[in-house]
Order: structure tokens, then sequence, then C-alpha cells
């Protein structure tokens, strides 16, 4: 219920502010069509971009046409054979090299430190060793040496409230 | 590309907000719980805390669907991944539904195969008269596996993406189990023994009851299916509530038939 009022709430952040002025529900916002929804992830513009439309009637919806929010990202990019939540371990095959001080390995984080579990250089090379990564402070695994630097994700203007 | 993993959440999860429902429905199930307890113990004018837990609850569980169906389908916050635990998460208590029912009927193989000095050593027991394979249980057993047909028969033409044989198919399944729970009501109005009529009479209505209270919730979630799917909410293939309702109802589809083989056939 207060997923839905904060998204709702947030929706009506996005909006310019004549626009929440003049619709009169949540709903009605929703349904409004200002903004194509993308078709493709190249068109992805931001939220409002990713409100589905409705099946023309008497069919069967797609997923195409009525899929919406982060499940319409996630079919937009398996669509273009990129898996967006990227959730598979961090593998530099550019440069197999292991991560430095000066050049260390990334890892995104919504926090100011990361929790990583490093497998050596190539992956899989030791047991995997667990560590904070920090934004300001890099980790370093104890046994091979290689170096994590946190950097953060997340809302500019907004923190996340969980 | 001008996608920005800023803009977006990096991970597939629904991280679930504070919601009022999960703490309104356990103490409403735990209402439910007492006042029926303090029923069976004779308690005077309880009826009325019985009703009014079972109204807080069945009204607790619509509002706390309707979050979830804003969520999913409206929100979009069902990617694969979530679907995937939902998928699970029923799978999981599907098989509780199904070890509960291994008890029901341990406790009628328990009394029927080493029938006690006290029903006469024979099973059926002596005086009860026992309801026949072939009698409106053979009925019954045709109901359900027609109903299990149209079903699958709705379900792929979901699919195929064909929505009048979609709605006709799911209304003719709802429709026999309807007709299905109308025969019970008939067959418990016409039996010769009751629930208190010994043993046989107890195991009998525990089995049979409890599998058409699961019918009758069998009919609730397709009956919802129903009117999510004329209502433009399900596609074609993203229909998780769909999916574990067909999953409900074959389940209990399959008890019926070992109720029917055990209770009906064999037992009698």
């Amino acid at each position: 219920m207060f997923a839905l009022r904060r998204s709702l709430l947030s929706a009506g952040r996005i909006a310019r502010p004549q626009q929440v002025a003049r619709f009169s529900s949540a709903s009605a916002l929703l349904q409004h069509k200002a903004v194509k929804p993308a078709e493709k992830l190249s068109e992805v513009t931001g939220p409002e971009s990713l409100i589905g439309t409705s099946a023309a009637p008497g069919t069967v919806p797609t997923d195409l046409e009525q899929e919406t929010g982060l499940a319409r990202l996630e079919l937009l990019g398996k669509m273009d054979g990129i898996d967006i939540f990227d959730l598979g371990p961090v593998i530099r095959p550019q440069h197999s090299v292991k991560g430095t001080p000066d050049d260390p390995i990334w890892v995104p984080t919504y926090d100011n430190s990361r929790i990583v579990g490093c497998s050596g250089t190539p992956h899989g090379s030791h047991e995997v060793q667990w560590f904070h990564a920090g934004v300001d402070k890099v980790g370093r695994c104890d046994e091979c040496g290689a170096v994590y630097r946190a950097y953060e994700l997340g809302a500019d203007e907004e923190a996340p409230h969980h | 590309m001008n996608l920005t993993l800023k803009k977006f959440q990096v991970h597939p999860f629904h991280l679930v907000a504070p919601s009022p429902w999960p703490i309104l429905v356990s103490f409403s199930v735990m209402s439910i719980m007492l006042t029926l307890v303090f029923n069976m113990h004779g308690f005077m004018h309880n009826n009325y805390w019985v009703v009014f837990s079972a109204i807080v609850a069945i009204m607790t569980m619509a509002l706390w669907f309707r979050d979830i169906i804003s969520e999913a389908t409206y929100l979009g916050d069902h990617t694969l991944a979530v679907r995937k635990g939902l998928n699970i998460g029923f799978i999981l208590f599907v098989v509780s539904e199904l070890f509960f029912f291994i008890a029901i009927f341990w406790a009628f193989f328990h009394s029927a195969m080493a029938p006690t000095i006290e029903l006469g050593g024979v099973w059926p027991p002596v005086g009860i008269e026992a309801i026949g394979p072939s009698e409106l249980p053979l009925l019954n057993t045709i109901l359900l596996l027609c109903s299990g047909a149209t079903l699958t028969w709705s379900h792929h033409a979901l699919l195929g993406g064909n929505r009048f044989n979609t709605l006709l198919g799911l209304i003719l399944t709802i429709a026999l189990a309807v007709t299905f729970m109308i025969c019970q009501y008939m067959e418990y109005s016409n039996a010769p023994f009751t629930i208190s009529d010994g043993i046989f009479g107890s195991v009998f209505y525990f089995g049979t009851g409890f599998h058409g209270l699961h019918i009758i919730i069998g009919i609730i979630m397709l009956g919802v299916s129903l009117w999510r799917i004329y209502t433009y909410q399900l596609t074609n293939n993203h229909h998780v509530g769909y999916e574990t309702s067909i999953l409900y109802y074959h389940f209990v589809d399959v008890v019926w038939l070992f109720l029917y083989i055990v209770f009906y056939w064999w037992g009698t």
C-alpha cells in the first residue's frame, strides 16, 4: 500500500507541475499518453517512458504492449540481448590483470561500501575471499592482493528509504 | 544508449515496502483460531466473533492481494527473478498441502488396514453403509477430469493469444467445479452416516471435506484469474497468478483421484 502511494508520489514528481495539476487522479496520470512507451532499450528516457499501453480490445495483451516499469526495462534489455541487471561476477576479460591501487576493479554500490568476493585473476584461481570495498577506502584481497573500489549509484536527489 | 543506471534499481528483486497487511492478517487468523476453539468448547455468543474474525481476514487478504496485483500489473515490480521466486514459493506451498493430504490418508489407512475389534474387525465398520464408487463419486470424477481438460485448453489459448477461447475454457472450468461442489453437497445431504458416526465418518468427512474446501479455494483463485484476464491484466507470457491457480487446481484434481480410489473404491 505504501509502495503504491510512494510510487504514485514519485510519478507525480517526474511529471511537470502543470501536468500534475491537470490530472485529477493517479490513474488519469498513468493513462496519460504524452510519452510514448519505449519499445526498444535505446528509446528509454526515464521511468515515464516505461509505462506500457493496453492491448487492442478482444486480443490477449503481449508483454511488449503491456509490461511496465522495471519489468519492461528488463524485457527491452532481453530483446536487445542485454541483461540490464548484470548479476554475474565482475570479470575483466579486456585486461586480465588484477586490480591495483591505480587501476582498481570498480564495484557499484548504493551505499558507501560493498562486500565483494574475490576469486582471483584469472577468475576462479583461488578460494573466494570476502571483504569490504569502500568508496573512499579500497578493499584488498588477502589472497592475491587485488584491489577493489566502490562507486555510488542511486538517484542523485533522493536517498533510498530502506 | 541514454540509459543510466542511476535512474533505475540495478537489481531485479522486489524489496517490499512497509505494509499494514501482514500483521492484520496474522491477528485476524489468530482470532479465527481462538474463536473457533472457544466455539468448540461451547462458549456462548461466540459465533459473532468467529464471523467477525473471518470477515476481517478475508477483507485484509483481498486488500493485500489488490496491492500485489497493483505492484505486478501497474508498477512493473515483478521482474523475471521476482516471478521465479513467486513460483517457487507457491510450489513449496503446494508441497505443504500435499503433506497435509498425506496425513489425512495416513489417518484413513491407519484405521482401515487393520480395523479394530470395536469396528467389528472389518472396513467399512459394521453398521456403516458406505458410498460406492459407481454412485455420485463417479460423476464427480468425470466432472473434475473434464474441468482439468478445459483448464488446460484455456491456458493454451492464453499462451496462443486467443482471448475468446481463454475466457470460454476458464468459465467452463469454473462451471464444472461448481457442479462438482453441488454434487458433493447432495452426497453429504443424502449420506447415511455423519461425521460423528465413529472413525469411518470422521476420516471420510475429514478427507472429502478438506478436499471440497480446496476446490472452493481453487474456484476463487480461478475466478480472480478470470477477472484479471477479462480486464486485460494478464499477458500471453506474464500471468503468474493464473499459472499458480492452474497448478493448485490440478493438484486438488489429483487429490480427488486418490480420494476416489481410496475412500470410495478400495475403502468400501
